[in-house]
């Protein structure tokens, strides 16, 4: 059978790899974006749409800025509502050796460009009487946000056909041939092109195996869980000095309640069940922090997948010894850099190099591990 | 006595009657239950507060439900009124929230005795107010005390659409037309063939035809529901006759003047707890959709999980007690022959009488600009064009329109919208989107006193950006 | 619909009155909020978000959360199923902001 050819095959049809299919599109490479099942259901598809800086670590702050100038054009971009909201976000503590955390990584964040204020809690009863008495103290930044996971798949998959890109869905990968050029067997068709990106989220770690390439992912299993719709009250997104807590209310009323609190699955299994105890745990904290979420029913709680590196930032660049296969995945926060994620990756192949810089991000630096 | 309780969840009439069996060998019993009063839809009752006299003209069996009920007093049970089970942690482990008490129960067995809901059937001005269920008719009756106000149109397809009627008429309601889809000369050579299965509950179902007709009610058959019109609420109802593609037929259409329409056109099995545990499931159009697959002894394909009533299948409250006492028998190592017997009959009636209803195409009143999700305000249209852009699975049109994610959690819509897609043809189990906990909306504020959780395993924070050594 | 009615032969529990929104509405104690607001002949209990449509009582038994109205100190509660006491605070169930409605 005769394989189809493309300039470059991307593998994994997420944010992450829509993205980069897209921007490499637009500088005119053919391309082909191969999906294990559908594209958009995995981590894309089901986070809880945080757009954050100040939940970002100290090093992704720039790439979170810079992300954000790329967002606030996406809507009239892609044509269609995604559910942007720019609404600003409280990352707050509530307690004094969380005030101290949050203080480091405010400081921290501020060095590395962002513009944050600090709130204390008289500011914060009179600026948010939502939040609870409880939290201490928070930092204020203007670009957290949020955006609608829903709306930006389907906009975003139209988007890629729209310049030409060939998205195959149901793809399963027999064999990856990639010395000079690149050629992928599955069980339907075989696809050859000169190079190959790796953007499988939490699946790269096998995906790198096969290229005989060692690349340390593990496995997060991220509950989310959404709330009934309830007036608008909660006009900033929350995030939390440690990281554990995430608290949006979207446009239709509804609360969406995260922070990476673990479920149980694995990649084999493809479970993505609810711990009921972690989640209840979850929901304490939330309820900790925005008391007013007591009275909302609670309507559903999912899991998803997430791939993390071990420094938990993301990979992107080549892969080590690989003139012409590329990563770009486990951005732990992926949701809003990926548009930033997709253009810096398709810069390093089109024209030799990223307009920021990547090397932090280089999927071989782990290799002496 | 084992130490562990049979959970049931549902206090129907398949709950109580499985309860009370229970006592009788001697079980211990957690009875949980979303209302505050037991006995399902069937023995809805009124409230505590009020008195019925003798003279009451409500239509209901109130001396069945008043045993069953007591069951409930008896030390072994405990009743959980106004709580949901929401999940179950373990394999037998049920998990509850309420107002009053949240916790959970290790189960010798599990009952799922959840019932079942109304078919949503949509149609121009469904939404509007003055439209109820059939379900919803007799649950005002019964639960309420009340008939609906002004002029009442009842119309549907299903054994319920008479007892609704007869129901609401005995009481006093102002019924002005009953309209039935499926021609009686149908539905009667098709049921009387049965009848001797279930003789006393043919006659029950002619009963209400009669009391209908005795009471001047225009009861006609052949037609359907094409709109209901009205400014802020219903004020007409528009019937056509069926059309031979199952859709209200462009002639001989009539409009009458109403301010309440009932529609009742049939029960979808309440399956979403059977669902969320993972019993495999299994596509019987003769018991109203998707229910889980079950041995003879009612167990599913999940050791120790047992499902009865409505919730198994659609088959009224007689099957519902038998299939209760069934599974307690069979909790209890026992299997008592009558019992199997009765069974058999009743459930082969409960199927002629489904088929005694189908008609040749699935009935659909619904046009491009019907909201089919009520919750979410999705018109078919909105449905079509994503099916027709990237929707190729009712997961995938849930996903990407927000169908199913309401309050109602896809109840009074994912049939619709199923079988008005496309994707209802598609047998697979897995072709249904995903049922997740918790099973029934639940406050926050209930969840969190679950005093019985574990440890907190704190989402590892992502390292900290000011920790050297972790730099490559 | 205009008014429902008590079914003759019924006697209800004893007189009390709630509020809605702004109206005060007569009912019996016990009885679901929803029945007595159709006693009262209040057509729609709530409004649509996005189409401003009327919403109001449709399945009776706690499934399709149209009849959903806010009690003050509850939350949102299925008027179908809870019950009136004397002097309850209850209101349109509100989805979004006011503005909006």
């Amino acid at each position: 059978m005769t394989a189809h050819r493309s300039d470059i095959i991307v593998l994994g049809a997420g944010t992450i790899g829509l993205f980069t299919a897209l921007n490499l599109a637009r500088c005119g490479r053919r391309v082909v974006v191969l999906e294990r099942a559908i594209p958009w259901s995995e981590a894309s598809g089901v986070n809880a749409g945080s757009l954050g800086v100040q939940n970002k670590l100290t090093p992704l702050v720039p790439y979170a800025i810079a992300a954000f100038a790329i967002w606030e054009d996406l809507a009239r971009q892609l044509g269609c509502d995604i559910g942007y909201h720019r609404t600003g976000g409280y990352k707050i503590a509530m307690s004094p050796e969380q005030e101290d955390r949050l203080r480091a990584s405010f400081e921290a964040q501020r060095d590395a460009g962002l513009d944050a204020q600090w709130k204390t809690a008289r500011e914060l009863r009179d600026e948010a009487p939502w939040l609870s008495d409880a939290v201490v103290a928070a930092s204020f930044c203007e670009s957290d946000g949020h955006a609608s996971p829903i709306c930006l798949g389907p906009a975003l998959v139209e988007a890629v056909r729209r310049e030409q890109v060939r998205l195959v869905e149901g793809v399963q990968i027999l064999n990856i041939e990639a010395a000079g050029s690149v050629s992928i067997e599955s069980t339907g068709e075989t696809f050859a092109a000169d190079e190959l990106v790796i953007a499988t989220g939490a699946w790269s770690g096998r995906v790198a195996a096969m290229l005989g390439v060692t690349l340390p992912v593990s496995l997060d299993v991220n509950m989310v869980s959404v709330t009934e719709p309830a007036p608008l009250t909660v006009g900033k997104i929350v995030t939390h000095a440690h990281g554990i807590l995430t608290v949006k209310q979207v446009a239709n009323g509804c609360c969406l309640i995260g922070g990476g609190w673990q479920g149980i699955g694995t990649l084999d299994s493809m479970a993505k069940e609810i711990d009921f105890d972690q989640l209840i745990h979850n929901l304490i904290l939330a309820r900790q922090a925005l008391p007013g979420l007591s009275r909302l029913h609670l309507l559903r709680s999912w899991a998803g997948y997430e791939g993390v590196s071990p420094d938990s930032l993301p990979y992107l660049g080549r892969l080590p010894g690989r003139d012409n296969i590329y990563m770009a995945a486990c951005a732990r926060g992926g949701f809003t850099l990926a548009p930033l994620l997709g253009k810096l990756l398709a810069e390093l192949i089109v024209e030799g190099r990223a307009s920021m810089a990547i090397d932090d991000f280089n999927p071989g630096r782990f290799a002496h591990a | 006595m084992t130490s562990a309780p049979v959970v049931i969840i549902g206090a129907g009439p398949a709950g109580l009657a499985c309860a009370s069996r229970l006592l009788r060998h001697d079980r211990r019993i957690v009875l949980i239950d979303d209302n505050l009063q037991p006995g399902g839809q069937y023995f809805r009752q009124l409230p505590p507060t009020y008195v019925e006299g003798k003279k009451s003209r409500l239509l209901h069996e109130t001396e069945r439900a008043r045993r069953l009920a007591r069951t409930l007093e008896d030390p072994r049970v405990l009743y959980l009124a106004g709580t949901t089970a929401w999940a179950c942690p373990g394999p037998l482990t049920v998990a509850y929230a309420g107002k009053t008490q949240t916790g959970r129960v290790e189960a010798e067995a599990i009952v799922i005795a959840t019932g079942a809901y109304d078919r949503p059937f949509p149609f121009p001005g469904w939404t509007l107010p003055g439209v109820i269920s059939a379900g919803g008719s007799l649950n005002l009756a019964k639960g309420s005390g009340l008939i609906p106000g002004g002029r009442v149109v009842v119309a549907g397809n299903g054994p319920l659409v008479l007892v609704a009627a007869a129901t609401l008429a005995a009481a006093g309601a102002a019924i002005t037309h009953v309209i039935e889809a499926q021609p009686t000369v149908r539905l009667v050579s098709r049921l009387l063939p049965r009848s001797l299965d279930a003789p006393r509950l043919f006659r029950k179902g002619l009963g209400y035809r009669m009391r209908l007709l005795r009471s001047g009610v225009r009861v006609s058959s052949g037609a359907m529901v094409s709109q209901a019109a009205g400014h802020g609420k219903l004020e007409a109802v528009e019937i056509a006759p069926l059309g031979a593609d199952g859709r209200p037929a462009a002639k001989g259409r009539q409009q009458i003047e109403a301010e309440t329409l009932v529609v009742g056109y049939g029960l979808v099995p309440s399956n979403e707890f059977s669902r969320l545990v993972g019993c495999q499931m299994t596509h019987v159009p003769g018991l109203g959709g998707w229910v889980p697959a079950r041995s003879d002894t009612c167990e599913t394909s999940l050791s120790g999980i047992y499902t009865v009533g409505d919730a198994a299948g659609i088959g009224g409250v007689e099957l519902a007690i038998l299939e209760g006492m069934i599974v307690a028998d069979a909790i209890a190592g026992r299997n008592d022959q009558r019992l199997r017997r009765s069974y058999a009959r009743l459930n082969r009636f409960r199927y002629a009488l489904a088929a005694s209803y189908e008609t040749p195409k699935r009935l659909s009143s619904a046009d491009p600009d019907t909201i089919i999700c009520r919750c979410e305000e999705l018109r078919l249209r909105d449905l079509t064009e994503a099916v027709r852009s990237c929707a190729t699975s009712l997961g995938r049109l849930k996903s990407v329109t927000r169908l199913g994610m309401g309050r109602c959690q896809g109840r009074n819509c994912m049939v619709s919208a199923a079988a008005l897609c496309g994707f209802d043809e598609i047998e697979r189990a897995d072709a249904l989107p995903r049922s997740r906990p918790p099973a029934r909306p639940v406050r926050i504020a209930d969840l969190v006193q679950d005093t019985s959780i574990g440890p907190a395993r704190v989402p590892d924070e992502a390292i900290s950006p000011i920790s050297p050594e972790l730099k490559p | 619909m205009p008014k429902a009615a008590l079914i003759s032969g019924i006697t209800p529990g004893p007189a009390v009155s709630f509020s809605f929104g702004a109206r005060v509405i007569p009912a019996f104690s016990g009885e679901p909020v929803a029945a007595a607001l159709l006693r009262a002949g209040v057509e729609g209990t709530r409004t649509a978000p996005r189409t401003a449509e009327p919403r109001g009582y449709y399945c009776g038994m706690g499934v399709c959360w149209e009849c959903v109205v806010e009690i003050e100190g509850e939350g949102n509660v299925r008027g179908c199923l809870f019950p009136v006491r004397d002097g309850l605070v209850a209101r349109a169930a509100v989805a979004r902001s006011e503005e909006d409605l």
